[in-house]
């Protein structure tokens, strides 16, 4: 009897004795390498978050899962579709039940450069953000643990769950990291922006890119030019660099007086009035309607308003140098070349990829 | 006898068995240092909510305060490469590292980036570097011009009556190489905060931005520079005005 004892203890020692628990990739996983485009920097992946494999293919599924919604009808993909820049055409999205929110849709594309997610910021990480649509009432709806219920339950999710933390169980912080991880692939950087930058920046072409270079049009280095200039569009200061895209709050304009207080609402600073995330122009072309509450349906309802419509208000950006006299005051032909150009900002190879594409 | 050596077993596993390379009981934690920023205007505390006067009478409001500050040493000893300081939610942090407090009784380095790394690609230099465009974010222009070194924003209420409603926005951003400008403090004051850590604070009036010894800005006059052509003598003085204003607290 003895003898057993002392055999059982060896063994469990042995077995459970230097369990840890880690965050890396083990060796089941496969890492997944993020084509960069060479121009644009490095991607900050989280420590506890790497990039693998098995978690995109995760996060795909999971992305484009209508169970993820109370009554079954909507997935992430609903409102983030990629014929319109994974965005949503409507200005205000359909929940469950046909609930509508006061925001439009944000175009999702390069987000692993950004430090703040939604119209106002309250997220402050990938993963933070996509916790919140699934239980909240004028999207989808469904609390989470039921969330997870639905998860467990199918034939395929806990293998792919195991495949991609190396350990059994689903947690909605896993079902979000995997969800973080596959929009972390979708790198949007083969524009003919992208070429336009490189060649203004002396950078080398690939032969593919020479060719897209000889298509540019002399209307669209024409626009560039209104777009960078400080007499012109003036639009530089918030929409700039290789990503198009920096992190900034701004009121640009839209209303003297808020019915959507923006930035307000999460940080109660009363210099945040009317303040809105700042989004990229990457395929600005798909992404209508624009503005935080969706109220312009065209590319030339948002130049206007940037020509002429400018509201003045006590948080008003000062990079608006012109506010004072209501725009930039375009003419026409100068807003139709401006345009051309932000048509250059559309990917189509991003838009029609498959990696990115509802299955 | 067999089970003398089976405990030996246990016993051997269990002191030496579950070793573990990657925890250090005993870390060596490394000296640092930490350099911060307490703005003030013209004595009073300094932030984003608060109304100023300008030498002409004008209320004023500040929106923005960024900047660059480079090649920050003591003789031959580095403290840092590179800062970005923005006033965002009233952060005191200009930069924080591994140092020796003791070697950085006096500092001296650029505000601005020099030419040799002005006109880098700001999206290939390491993330863990204040310059890489993640970090600086809107303080870069393009690589012709380069890095904005300081970028100054706000309001002003610049009417007579001074009717209270600040409608003409004022804008400074500074940039180009050859407005690059060094900055030397003296007699920092190291305060011990940990057993590891030491902070020195400097100090920035605001108010010389616009009133200082050799360079006076009237906001009315002198409301915005890009540093574009013509720009340059207004961008020259909030530049300058802007190390005077900088001082060790």
């Amino acid at each position: 009897m003895i003898k057993k004892v002392v055999f059982f203890v060896v063994v469990g020692v042995f077995l459970f004795g230097c369990r840890k628990d880690k965050l890396f990739i083990q060796e089941t996983m496969t890492p997944y390498v993020l084509e960069i485009p060479s121009h644009f920097p490095q991607m900050p992946i989280p420590a506890d978050n790497p990039m693998t494999v098995e978690g995109v293919a995760l996060g795909k599924k999971l992305f484009y899962d209508v169970r993820l919604s109370l009554d079954n009808s909507i997935s992430c993909g609903s409102c983030h579709q990629a014929d319109n820049g994974f965005s949503d055409p409507e200005q205000f999205s359909e929940g469950v039940d046909g609930t509508l929110g006061n925001r439009q849709s944000m175009a999702l594309v390069n987000l692993g450069w950004q430090t703040s997610f939604f119209w106002d910021g309250r997220s402050g990480t990938l993963e933070e953000q996509i916790l919140e649509p699934v239980p909240n009432p004028v999207e989808m709806h469904l609390e989470w643990p039921e969330a997870v219920s639905r998860i467990q339950a199918d034939a395929l999710y806990p293998d792919m769950f195991y495949a991609a933390f190396g350990e059994n169980g689903i947690t909605k912080e896993k079902t979000a990291k995997a969800i973080a991880q596959f929009l972390r692939t979708m790198i949007s950087g083969k524009s003919k922006y992208d070429i336009m930058y490189k060649v203004q920046n002396s950078l080398p072409l690939t032969a593919e890119e020479q060719t897209i270079m000889n298509s540019i049009t002399v209307e669209e280095w024409a626009g560039m030019d209104i777009f960078f200039s400080l007499t012109g569009g003036d639009c530089l200061h918030c929409h700039d660099g290789p990503l198009m895209h920096v992190n900034l709050f701004s009121n640009n304009g839209l209303d003297a007086t808020f019915e959507d207080e923006g930035r307000y609402l999460v940080t109660g600073n009363t210099n945040d009035l009317g303040k809105f995330k700042v989004p990229t122009l990457r395929n600005i072309e798909l992404t209508a309607p624009y503005m935080h509450d969706g109220r312009f349906q065209t590319l030339d309802d948002v130049i206007m308003h940037y020509s002429f419509g400018i509201e003045h208000s006590a948080t008003i950006d000062p990079m608006l140098e012109f506010a004072s006299q209501g725009g930039v005051q375009l003419d026409p032909q100068e807003r139709e070349l401006l345009k051309t150009f932000l048509k250059t900002f559309t990917d189509y190879e991003f838009i029609n990829n498959p990696d990115f594409r509802e299955p | 006898m067999k089970k003398l050596i089976l405990l030996l077993a246990i016993a051997s596993f269990v002191f030496t068995g579950c070793k573990d390379d990657e925890i250090d009981d005993d870390p060596i934690v490394k000296d640092e240092v930490r350099l911060s920023l307490s703005p003030n205007y013209n004595g009073q505390p300094f932030d984003l909510n608060s109304f100023y006067q300008t030498q002409e009478g004008y209320s004023i409001q500040f929106t923005k305060l960024n900047f660059i500050l480079t090649q920050v040493k003591n003789g031959g000893v580095t403290l840092c490469d590179g800062a970005v300081y923005k006033f965002e939610n009233n952060a005191s942090l200009i930069w924080q590292g591994e140092g020796d407090f003791t070697k950085f009784n006096a500092i001296t380095g650029n505000v601005g980036v020099g030419p040799d790394e002005n006109h880098l690609d700001p999206s290939g230099i390491s993330l863990s570097n204040p310059l890489n465009i993640q970090n600086t974010g809107d303080m870069h222009w393009g690589w012709n011009p380069g890095y904005i070194f300081l970028m100054i924003e706000g309001k002003a209420d610049t009417t007579v009556a001074q009717t209270g409603v600040h409608d003409m926005n004022f804008l400074y951003h500074v940039g180009m190489d050859e407005l690059l400008r060094t900055f030397s403090l003296e007699s920092l004051n190291w305060v011990k905060k940990n057993d590891h850590l030491h902070e020195a604070t400097l100090a920035l009036d605001m108010s010389i931005l616009f009133n200082g010894t050799n360079h006076t800005v009237d906001i009315k006059q002198e409301r915005t520079s890009h540093t574009m052509t013509g720009q340059e003598p207004l961008s020259t003085k909030i530049i300058e005005n802007f190390v005077e204003a900088l001082t060790v607290q």
